[in-house]
């Protein structure tokens, strides 16, 4: 078995050269793509991900390698096996994206990665916390019962962030047609990112966006509609520490406050539920823009928003 | 994960939150009315607004809307934060600083420099 290093170790210069050119692209073009409060509050997240993800390192691979004892057969250290578990692991990446997404316990842990208001290459090392606690790697483990290696596993996974970090930039437009059929890219996960309803909830994908295509999660983005980012109600706090944990209160809160018939959706059904329907989900927030009762969602005008008086002293 | 890279890391991530700053990254333009609105229209449809204060610092506003709706928005770094108020509405005064409680602890009071002589009115507006 070879002895395979970290890609996202090895990376991490790479990942700092990358974010100062794009800031001195972003200087240039629009300096307001970057806040520095923002980017020193997204590069803590990450470097408190760093530190949350070596302490859990050690268990994921103890439970990856005592899993592996029941695969079904044994994937040989081959070119095509390390391509086969790339793609193979993409997709159970779009699976734990989704659900990410979809069920509140994933979410709470994900949405660090989403409550900034900007998108830019700071943005992407804006990392959970808490993944090892939700339990992510669970989606992971079909790999090993399969019979591909851990290393091997966890080495692609390591390549599959890498190709995302690269991705979380307004700097780059749209690419040649066809890298925007097959793969994930800016613009695709731009829209990941935005809050627009029309936007919101779309493009899980990791490399590929055909899983998108596939399972008709996926919207493109439109020159009409910029995406705006964050989360539907964003924080307004650069807190590290609550940026990392707010979710997870307000899941125990609302089950503290909740009937006991109700509780458990508050763990367990998609971000946005309330028992009393006092709170929208992504798909009513959608059904509501797509009724017309919303506000257009690139640019509402200022006639059917702006006061009758402005008091500016 | 060696401790090298970790230091290493953390060096990176303070020269870069460090340049960014330095070479003038996210400076924000005064708050306008019509930024306001539409921060307002993007994050709770549309509203038809009644009254829009904007605080002399044109860092935060309040707006009342005509079907008795209020929200606070703040500038929030580069970009904007919103919040619709409970009522009743937790403010207090500080000479010429209206100062919001949104009941949000992580998102802050909100200061609106007013002005003395406006003060009157608008706590009139508020309860």
């Amino acid at each position: 078995m070879p002895d395979l290093p970290n890609p996202v170790d090895l990376a991490i210069p790479g990942f700092i050269l990358l974010i100062l050119a794009e800031m001195i692209v972003v200087r240039l073009r629009d300096r307001r793509r970057y806040c520095p409060r923002d980017t020193m509050t997204s590069l803590g997240l990450g470097f408190g991900s760093t530190i949350a993800g070596a302490l859990s390192v050690g268990l994921i691979y103890a439970a990856a390698n005592w899993l592996s004892q029941f695969r079904l057969m044994s994937v040989p250290w081959t070119w095509w096996a390390f391509a086969l578990c790339f793609v193979a692991d993409d997709f159970l990446y779009y699976v734990f994206h989704r659900s990410a997404h979809r069920v509140r316990w994933f979410w709470a842990s994900h949405v660090i990665h989403h409550s900034s208001q900007h998108y830019n290459l700071s943005t992407a090392l804006r990392q959970t916390w808490t993944g090892f606690f939700s339990l992510a790697f669970a989606f992971r483990l079909p790999l090993f019962l399969i019979g591909f290696p851990p290393a091997m596993v966890f080495f692609c996974a390591g390549l599959n962030l890498i190709y995302q970090f690269c991705i979380h930039t307004e700097v780059v437009g749209r690419l040649p047609r066809w890298i925007e059929a097959v793969m994930n890219t800016p613009s695709h996960h731009r829209i990941h990112h935005a809050v627009n309803p029309r936007y919101l909830d779309k493009n899980y994908a990791g490399v590929f966006i055909v899983w998108d295509r596939l399972f008709d999660t996926f919207e493109p983005e439109r020159d009409e509609e910029r995406p705006r980012y964050g989360i539907v109600k964003q924080l307004g706090s650069f807190n590290i520490l609550w940026a990392a944990t707010h979710e997870w209160v307000g899941i125990a809160r609302d089950m503290w406050h909740a009937p006991w018939g109700a509780k458990l959706g508050y763990l367990l059904k998609e971000p946005g539920w309330s028992h009393d329907g006092s709170r929208e989900t992504s798909e009513a927030i959608r059904r509501r823009w797509r009724a017309g009762n919303n506000a257009p969602s690139s640019e509402p005008s200022s006639a059917t928003t702006g006061p009758d008086h402005v008091q500016a002293a | 994960m060696k401790l090298g890279l970790l230091l290493g890391s953390l060096l990176g991530v303070l020269a870069l939150a460090a340049l960014a700053k330095l070479i003038g990254l996210g400076r924000r333009e005064p708050l306008t009315a019509d930024e306001v609105a539409r921060r307002l229209a993007y994050d709770y449809g549309p509203l038809a607004l009644r009254t829009l204060l904007l605080s002399q610092d044109a860092k935060a506003a309040l707006a009342f809307a005509h079907d008795g709706r209020v929200f606070v928005v703040k500038a929030h770094g580069v970009e904007l934060a919103s919040r619709e108020l409970e009522r009743p509405l937790l403010a207090t005064e500080e000479q010429d600083t209206l100062i919001i409680d949104p009941r949000d602890r992580w998102f802050g009071h909100v200061r609106l420099r007013l002005g003395r002589a406006q003060l009157p009115s608008v706590r009139a507006m508020l309860y």
